[in-house]
């Protein structure tokens, strides 16, 4: 079993955005998080969902 | 806060308002067009009572329903097994999706609990291209909901908590007449139109009415739930009786209003 398919549908992180910059997200498979450089911050995915809500995001340090 | 609307339990909100958004949704949209092979976005989906009704209304490329509510989100992602429809937790007011990405952004029975809900439209019109449609609809809580008004008026006429409670019932944004209409055009859209729907809410008993309020589900129910137990046996006789209305407990029926507005993105 591939055990990225298990954390997420490839066809949810189609379309998506940073909700804040606007700019490319990244999929991060290690941490399940959606990465905007841009805005230095990453996006969670829960329980398949990605959760684009600014607050619920990882600051991004350094 | 991007969203004020309560949501405890999604059966609950089934029972409250998802029955009747799900009758309203086919007028809406008929109000708002659809065509086949279009990518639509569904701005707060609630459990899907939109989301649902669209893919069975045209032959869509896409439908990409989200919610601010991680109970709803989770809601319509149990009940979603068709693979044009994805389902995410995100703001309306700051939408995930690049501009022109869509040929229709819809907004059914949510902007009226966005405070900043022209940045809410302002958000739809950057996703849709030009030439692409953003529709919306609300209730009328002041002037078009007599089952929910019976309620609230009820609530007021006992307490300065229920006098408080049906002035923020009353004047949720996006309610007055013109109100969406001029959000949509200072926004930017053309070929605003605004018009009414109407679907009647019919209840089998004063429980059947009663119920989901009574469990604190949506902003009735969150205030009723903040009273004491002499309070709240008060308002539960009260409106146990303006829903009887001097007949025996049974089946009511009310009608209610929805404000739509449609625009065009230039």
């Amino acid at each position: 079993m591939d055990i990225n398919a298990s954390k997420v549908d490839p066809k949810l992180l189609e379309l998506l955005v940073c909700p804040l910059t606007k700019g490319r997200l990244s999929y991060d498979a290690e941490a399940n998080e959606l990465v905007s450089e841009k805005a230095r911050l990453a996006y969670p995915i829960r329980d398949g969902v990605p959760i684009m809500l600014v607050s619920e995001a990882r600051k991004i340090e350094g | 806060m991007t969203s004020s609307f309560n949501v405890h339990h999604a059966s609950g909100y089934e029972q409250l308002m998802g029955r009747w958004s799900r009758r309203l949704a086919p007028l809406f949209i008929d109000f708002a067009g659809l065509a086949d092979g279009e990518k639509v976005v569904d701005v707060g989906c609630g459990t899907g009572s939109l989301t649902f009704a669209l893919a069975e209304s045209a032959d869509l490329a896409e439908i990409a329903a989200i919610d601010y509510s991680p109970v709803f989100v989770e809601a319509a992602t149990l009940r979603n097994n068709d693979r044009r429809i994805t389902i995410r937790q995100a703001d309306a007011c700051a939408l995930p999706f690049e501009d022109g990405t869509f040929d229709r952004a819809l907004a059914l029975l949510v902007l009226h609990f966005v405070p900043e809900a022209g940045r809410a439209v302002a958000e739809m019109r950057r996703v849709v291209r030009p030439g692409g449609v953003v529709a919306a609809a609300v209730w009328d809580h002041f002037g078009g909901m007599p089952g929910m008004r019976m309620m609230v008026d009820t609530v007021a006429a006992l307490s300065e908590g229920g006098r408080q409670l049906r002035e923020r019932y009353c004047w949720q944004p996006m309610m007055q007449p013109g109100e969406m209409k001029r959000t949509f055009v200072a926004q930017g859209l053309t070929g605003v139109v605004e018009t009414e729907l109407v679907i009647r809410m019919d209840y089998q008993s004063f429980d059947d009415y009663w119920a989901p309020i009574a469990a604190g589900e949506g902003p009735l129910g969150k205030y009723v739930a903040t009273l004491d137990p002499a309070e709240r046996a008060r308002v539960d006789a009260a409106v146990r009786d303006a829903y009887q209305a001097g007949r025996p407990d049974g089946p009511r029926s009310f009608a209610n209003i929805a404000w739509a507005c449609r625009g065009t993105v230039v």
